[in-house]
């Protein structure tokens, strides 16, 4: 359980990171090299989507903390013709699209290393020795 | 299989989505970031409680305190260093809208908007603003206040720009998916051409050429007279009641096809050259000052009160500051965002005010040239004369070429090809001039006297400058360049360009500006009405009169108070009084008892007049009559000018049509109860002037009950009629601050329009005494950023009438700690 929730932290953590720092588009990059290097694991897909969800929720928390966020929701809400709450709502859908859409494609990748490698090693064993 | 290839199309989607705009929305990716996006303009919303930054090109550290109204508070060494950190925090404050108003006199708003803004463009740039701005540029001597100033102001925007984080974009630049450009010197010279844009072009002689057009020339003169009728003018008359110089009006004549042919050229020309109506809004872009002298007033100080009327936006078209450099300099007030500098303010020892004289500073002239379809000379005394010729480009987001025009330029300005003829104007807004000097030397001035002399040579537009000082003068003058034309003088007429002999012969001397220091009655006051009494003065200054219903209610309240306070100056300026309503009121009343008398009355007629004479005439919110007075002058508008109207549609007093005279005509118009004009030619009848106006009053009551219901009834109440509207730059509703009940009507202190976007951008009040106190707000607040507290926090006040007390401390010690929110210091590599 201890486990589980360290690696949700730790990976809601990376996605609200590199998100500050590198933008919005590394959501779909580090679910992508997560999935890769998940892919045998249990769940990677929902992993990266909930935690990414995570991680922009925690960007947007804490600036709403201290920061008019509720006002900005409401007001760019207005621009784009949806509830302040539906503006909130696309957001974390946004980043949790991405990541699922990385990490699918992350663990497909994964899984085609894993079955070559297997395939490799396979054909090693068969093979007679030197 | 399929789940994977499901992912890498959502991907590339949601990719190209995140990067590229779709339809009317911009990258969704930047903008919903939660980092770096949209979101982070909530971390921009609130100012730091303290910052240091770095511009290179300070001399000395520069402290700047923002007071719990987001008035920055600069403390600096040297002027041009106080304009550094004014152009830093006016950036920081206000980017997007300085650069806005930039684009579109530049007529670069293709560039963010793409081909939907090249009409307007083009107006722009025919229109020669930034070819006047060059001009002007031209003429600064780099050593000039005025030009250290607008370039240590550009030093300080571009420092905030250079320093911008992704987080710190505004939310229209990300809406638009643009980024700021460098702010140039002369991008201030801009603003100010685009203010002379919204005060001093506008084309009087269309309503005349229109009205003649229809009813011939003598009744177009009698309706659009040179000289108002009622004169209570800026530069006191010796009176103490407004001189009615009301003289008969001819009926409706024979059209004049002459005139029709003339007035679509102008009208053509009029529009290549980007000219609005005066105000879509009746006069609500007016403005009012007025001063009182120490023996007017309770304290024994000067007062001076002013509240220039101006488009209403969010935000708002004024920044509020205080510019402190010890020994030279200590002034506070408002300017224009991308301009250096107080406009409207006080110092130590003078405060001053602006508002519009509506001159006629603007000449047409028809132009011959060697090559109509290409014209590269012009004829002027028999020689040929090269053409200037600007090739314009307009470009579209991506950088691409949308279109090119050539706008060529005479001698006299620029030159446009309209109904088959090449049409050159000039103007005296693009004339060389120095106006950026004029107001910055103003803040250094330490008297009346020497405020007059700072204003000396200013250009335009034309200015009723009012100023008050602490030794208790009050002055007024009517300050700008009038043109000197050949002939009669007229500027509403257009002349011959092949012969310099039509051309301006000079300018007014100064003497000869409307001008009033110290007058006896001990008041001055202006409301954009004639500015001298054509008794008094005879110079020709323009024809475009606003009614002087305002300017009649400013001079009844002041000469009925010779115990003045700057609190019944802060009320004045939202007195919900009207002299409009007090001349029409009776006039309607007394021709419903004519009627009544005659036996022509009915039972419609005498509850309209019922409900009418309940009225105390005041436009407060919860008045319920006033609807009912509006909508019978509208009546009585279309029935009285029918001859006027093309297609008979009916005209709205209150959104004067080009072809609507003023209602100081229609007054004039009362004293004759058979004249020509108050028959209806759209009825078999010939009806008479009670017969209007009773009918009036009979279809204002049917109106006003279909549209707004029983009298009493929510659906009258003034509140729920009139309203302000202030929307945001980009017309954003979501942005705006709409629907908002004001008390005002057309022709009140705080005028107001049936569209509400117009009105009293600043509301001032200072008084001169041994300290000087000032109060003062306008509708928004200093921040440009829509989600911030600082946005439109001044609206509540701004809409009940209450002005706040103006902070004016001589050094950051003096201001209290506890109304300081943030601290920036700026200081030098």
């Amino acid at each position: 359980m201890i486990n589980r929730l360290v690696k949700f932290v730790l990976l809601s953590e990376l996605f609200a990171v590199t998100t500050f720092g590198l933008g919005w588009w590394s959501v779909a990059v580090v679910a992508a090299v997560w999935g890769v290097a998940m892919a045998r694991r249990s769940r990677p897909i929902a992993w990266a989507t909930v935690c990414s969800t995570a991680g922009w929720a925690e960007l947007l928390a804490i600036s709403a903390a201290r920061d008019p966020v509720g006002e900005v929701a409401f007001r760019l809400g207005g621009v784009m013709r949806v509830p302040g709450f539906a503006l909130v709502t696309i957001t974390i859908l946004f980043a949790a699209l991405l990541a699922w859409c990385g990490a699918t494609l992350g663990v497909a990748a994964g899984k085609l290393r894993f079955a070559e490698r297997a395939e490799s090693v396979e054909q090693a064993e068969l093979s007679p020795a030197q | 299989m399929i789940r994977t290839g499901f992912a890498a199309a959502l991907l590339a989607a949601l990719l190209f989505i995140g990067l590229r705009p779709v339809g009317p929305l911009p990258p969704l990716g930047p903008l919903l970031d939660p980092a770096n996006g949209a979101w982070a303009t909530a971390r921009s919303a609130n100012l730091p409680a303290s910052q240091r930054v770095v511009i290179p090109q300070v001399t000395k550290p520069v402290e700047v305190l923002f007071d719990d109204r987001g008035v920055p508070h600069i403390f600096a060494a040297t002027e041009e260093d106080a304009y550094r950190a004014l152009g830093y925090v006016m950036a920081r404050d206000r980017l997007f809208q300085m650069e806005l108003q930039t684009m579109a006199t530049a007529g670069r708003l293709t560039e963010w908007l793409g081909a939907r803004a090249l009409d307007a463009d083009r107006e722009s740039r025919a229109e020669g603003l930034i070819w006047g701005a060059e001009r002007k540029l031209a003429v600064y001597d780099r050593k000039s206040l005025g030009y250290r100033a607008i370039a240590a102001y550009a030093d300080g925007v571009n420092a905030w720009i250079s320093s911008m984080r992704t987080r710190d974009l505004p939310i229209e630049y990300r809406l638009l998916n643009v980024r700021p450009n460098v702010w140039e010197p002369i991008h201030s010279f801009f603003f100010l051409g685009r203010m002379a844009h919204t005060l001093a072009l506008n084309d009087a002689s269309l309503k005349h050429l229109a009205a003649q057009a229809k009813v011939g020339k003598a009744a177009a003169d009698a309706i659009f007279p040179v000289n108002s009728p009622i004169q209570d003018p800026v530069q006191p008359n010796g009176l103490s009641v407004p001189r009615y110089a009301f003289t008969p009006i001819p009926g409706p004549g024979k059209p004049d096809s002459d005139a029709l042919l003339a007035l679509e050229v102008r009208r053509s020309t009029a529009r290549a050259f980007a000219f609005g109506d005066r105000s879509d809004d009746g006069d609500a872009v007016g403005s009012n000052n007025w001063a009182v002298a120490p023996k007017r007033s309770a304290t024994g100080h000067a007062l001076l009160a002013g509240d220039p009327h101006l488009d209403l936006t969010l935000p708002s078209v004024w920044y509020e500051m205080h510019i402190v450099v010890p020994g030279r300099l200590d002034v506070a007030g408002v300017g224009f965002p991308g301009v250096p500098g107080v406009i409207i303010g006080f110092n130590r020892d003078v405060a001053w005010t602006f508002t519009n004289t509506s001159s006629d500073v603007n000449d047409f002239y028809v132009e011959t040239v060697d090559d109509e379809s290409h014209p590269s000379s012009y004829r002027l005394d028999g020689r040929w004369r090269p053409l200037e010729k600007r090739v314009e480009t307009y470009r579209g987001k991506s950088g691409e070429v949308l279109r090119t025009d050539t706008v060529y330029y005479t001698h006299r300005g620029p030159m446009s090809r309209k109904m088959g003829k090449w049409m050159s104007m000039r103007w005296t807004v693009l004339e060389p001039s120095r106006e950026q000097d004029n107001f910055l030397r103003l803040g250094y001035t330490h008297s009346a006297r020497e405020w007059l002399d700072a204003m000396r040579d200013f250009v335009g537009p034309t200015q009723n400058g009012l100023v008050a000082d602490r030794a208790g003068n009050i002055a007024i003058r009517s300050t700008g360049a009038y043109p000197i034309r050949p002939g009669d003088g007229r500027g509403d007429v257009i002349r011959d360009g092949s012969v310099s002999a039509n051309d301006w012969t000079g300018m007014l001397p100064i003497d000869r500006y409307p001008f009033a220091m110290n007058p006896s009655q001990g008041f001055l006051a202006s409301a954009n009405q004639q500015p001298v009494d054509p008794r008094d003065n005879s110079a020709y200054l323009g024809s475009d009169w606003y009614s002087p219903w305002r300017a009649m209610r400013i001079n009844s309240l002041l000469r009925a108070d010779s115990a003045m306070t700057s609190a019944k100056m802060q009320r004045m300026q939202t007195d919900p009084g009207s002299a409009r309503a007090d001349a029409f009121v009776p006039e309607f009343l007394a021709a419903a008892e004519r009627v009544k008398k005659a036996g022509r009355s009915d039972a419609a007629l005498d509850r309209a007049a019922a409900i009418l004479g309940a009225w105390d005439r005041r436009y407060t919110k919860d008045n319920h009559r006033a609807v009912l007075f509006e909508l019978a002058m509208d009546e009585l508008n279309a029935s009285t000018w029918d001859e006027l109207e093309s297609d008979a549609k009916p005209q709205r007093e209150s959104r004067p049509t080009p072809q609507a005279p003023e209602t100081q005509i229609l007054l004039s118009l009362m004293r004759d109860s058979t004249n020509a004009w108050w028959d209806d030619h759209r009825t078999a009848n010939r009806e008479t002037r009670d017969d209007i106006m009773a009918g009036s009053l009979r279809k204002a009551l049917a109106s006003a009950e279909r549209m707004h219901g029983k009298p009493d009834g929510d659906g009258w109440k003034w509140s729920n009629v009139r309203h302000a509207n202030i929307y945001h730059l980009l017309r954003l509703p979501a942005f705006s601050r709409l629907k908002l009940p004001v008390q005002s009507g057309p022709s009140t202190l705080s005028p107001s329009g049936v569209r509400g976007t117009q009105g009293a951008s600043w509301r001032m009040v200072v008084e001169l005494g041994p300290q000087v106190r000032a109060w003062g707000t306008y509708p928004g607040g200093q921040s440009g950023n829509p989600s911030s507290a600082r946005y439109a926090d001044r609206l509540p006040k701004w809409l009940n009438g209450h002005l706040d007390p103006i902070l004016f401390p001589q050094k950051p010690s003096e201001l209290n700690p506890k109304r300081v929110i943030s601290v920036l210091t700026i200081v030098p590599r």
